[in-house]
């Protein structure tokens, strides 16, 4: 079991809101900021990107490690973020 | 070509131009304007598509365009505009139209949307066409308000950026600021049914912030006009064109406000909250007079109603006197007090101020006289069970025939 960092939990604690993108788990500075130019710079849009590709976890590491450059820990822990948010609130 | 686009603005003039050949569409001598291509098109062509709409060309496409989804309501909303106010522009129409949106990479697309002031969400597969639309209308739209497009890009982008991260504290914190600013797109925003899809947001946006370039620079409304209730795209293009064209007269906005009158007061203090810096400075020499308009309508049409954020004041319906055979007594006039001030007001001011002030004199009465009998009765229950026998049995024995045993009477 995959022992959840402070900002996953902070992250999946309380809807999201306006969050950056960067408040996501797994989303560095580096990513955030990739991720902010090319449009979602907020969480929820990263959130619509994932909602769209039917919570499919793999398609969304998928997607993030290839669009964005993320590294196969950073999209799956940004994947199970936002599943497990998801789970919480949708 | 089976079948003919109601909307053939999507299309470059070239294109526009070699369709018409291609069906045999004679075309007017020398370069033209695109609309008149436009117009040749949907006259002939369009015609064969829909034999019904021949009439008038923008109107009826707009018809047409009604049904069909997304930022089809733009170009029904550009039409009108681009005939009612392109007067120049044509080599520059002519250089827009060399750039064919679809051609554009994710990138430029959000490069050229970004010029606009306008801060696209990610371009991807499904939301590329939408902001191809938007940019085209916003290049059809862009050359007309000409002069103040070289937008500052830097502030704006500034802006546009916080427009999607701190839309509702700029909104909360500089609504009171702007009290006119309200008013102008309040007008135009109850015209739009509620039933947006969020595309034709972005179209808004577009427009709304277009208009805001004519004189200054707020692109924060774009975003709060997406964030607020969504907006009818025909109207605002209509709303627009007129603002543009006649972007004083305020006989366009009387005439528009008493049919929003209803609608639009319940959406004017639903928008207070919501409205940002909305278009300060723009709003600024014209909605003077509009304004003023507005406001006298919105008393006259109601002048007890209370301002809430949401215009809508609940409180109790007040019983009807005599009805359902309720008795008409004073008592009733004493729920009028408990009832929010919208009551109060409404009815009869002047002739409730004495039956309240007798009203108050006797509430205080009757009240104690509650108080003191509801003591006295529980006084009364309790001595009444203090002095009861303690029932030991069943007190159901008696119809079991198990035992018998004392049963109080009392």
């Amino acid at each position: 079991m995959v022992t959840r960092t402070q900002k996953f939990k902070a992250f999946v604690s309380e809807p999201m809101g306006d969050k950056d993108v960067t408040a996501v788990d797994g989303i560095n500075d580096e990513l955030g900021l990739k991720l902010a130019t090319k449009g979602f710079d907020k969480a929820y849009i990263l959130l619509g990107q994932f909602l769209l590709l039917k919570k499919d976890h793999a398609v969304f590491q998928r997607w993030l490690k290839g669009s964005y450059g993320a590294s196969p820990s950073q999209a799956q822990q940004c994947a199970s973020c936002l599943m497990d948010w998801c789970y919480a609130f949708l | 070509m089976p079948e003919f686009l109601a909307d053939p603005s999507v299309l470059t003039k070239e294109k526009l131009k070699s369709e018409l050949i291609a069906n045999n569409v004679s075309l007017p001598g020398g370069e033209q304007r695109k609309d008149v291509y436009v117009q040749l098109y949907l006259q002939h062509l369009t015609a064969r598509n829909a034999p019904a709409a021949l009439a008038q060309p923008d109107f009826s496409s707009d018809e047409e365009r009604e049904p069909t989804p997304l930022g089809a309501r733009s170009r029904g909303g550009a039409a009108p505009g681009r005939k009612a106010t392109k007067k120049t522009d044509k080599p520059r129409l002519e250089e827009k139209d060399d750039l064919d949106v679809t051609e554009l990479s994710n990138e430029d697309l959000q490069e050229q949307l970004v010029k606009y002031g306008v801060t696209p969400g990610p371009i991807l597969a499904t939301t590329r066409k939408i902001y191809e639309k938007k940019l085209q209308k916003l290049k059809e739209q862009g050359p007309e308000l000409g002069s103040s497009t070289p937008l500052p890009t830097v502030s704006s982008s500034a802006e546009n950026t916080k427009q999607n991260g701190n839309n509702d504290s700029d909104q909360y914190s500089d609504n009171e600021e702007d009290p006119k600013v309200e008013f102008r797109l309040e007008k135009r925003e109850p015209l739009k049914a509620k039933t947006k899809t969020p595309v034709t947001l972005k179209q808004r946006r577009v427009v709304e912030h277009n208009q805001v370039e004519t004189t200054a620079q707020l692109p924060v409304d774009d975003a709060v006009m997406s964030e607020g209730t969504p907006i009818a795209e025909t109207i605002v293009a209509s709303s627009n064109e007129t603002l543009q064209v006649v972007n004083r007269v305020p006989g366009n906005f009387k005439h528009a406000a008493p049919t929003l009158s209803i609608s639009e007061f319940s959406d004017l203090p639903r928008r207070t909250p919501k409205k940002p810096l909305m278009t300060a400075e723009v709003v600024e020499k014209t909605p003077a007079e509009e304004r003023r308009v507005e406001r006298d309508i919105l008393k006259e049409m109601f002048p007890y109603e209370v301002s809430t954020p949401t215009g809508i004041s609940a409180s109790c319906r007040r019983p009807i006197k005599g009805a359902a055979g309720r008795p008409i007594e004073l008592s009733d006039f004493r729920m009028e007090e408990s009832f929010s001030s919208k009551y109060v007001s409404k009815y009869v001011p002047s002739a409730d101020d004495k039956p309240e002030k007798r009203i108050t004199k006797k509430r205080s009465i009757p009240m104690w006289i509650k108080i003191l009998l509801f003591v006295v009765v529980s006084v009364f229950l309790f001595v009444v069970y203090q002095s009861m026998e303690t029932n030991q049995g069943n007190p159901f024995s008696k119809y079991l025939g198990v035992s018998d045993t004392d049963i109080p009477t009392d």
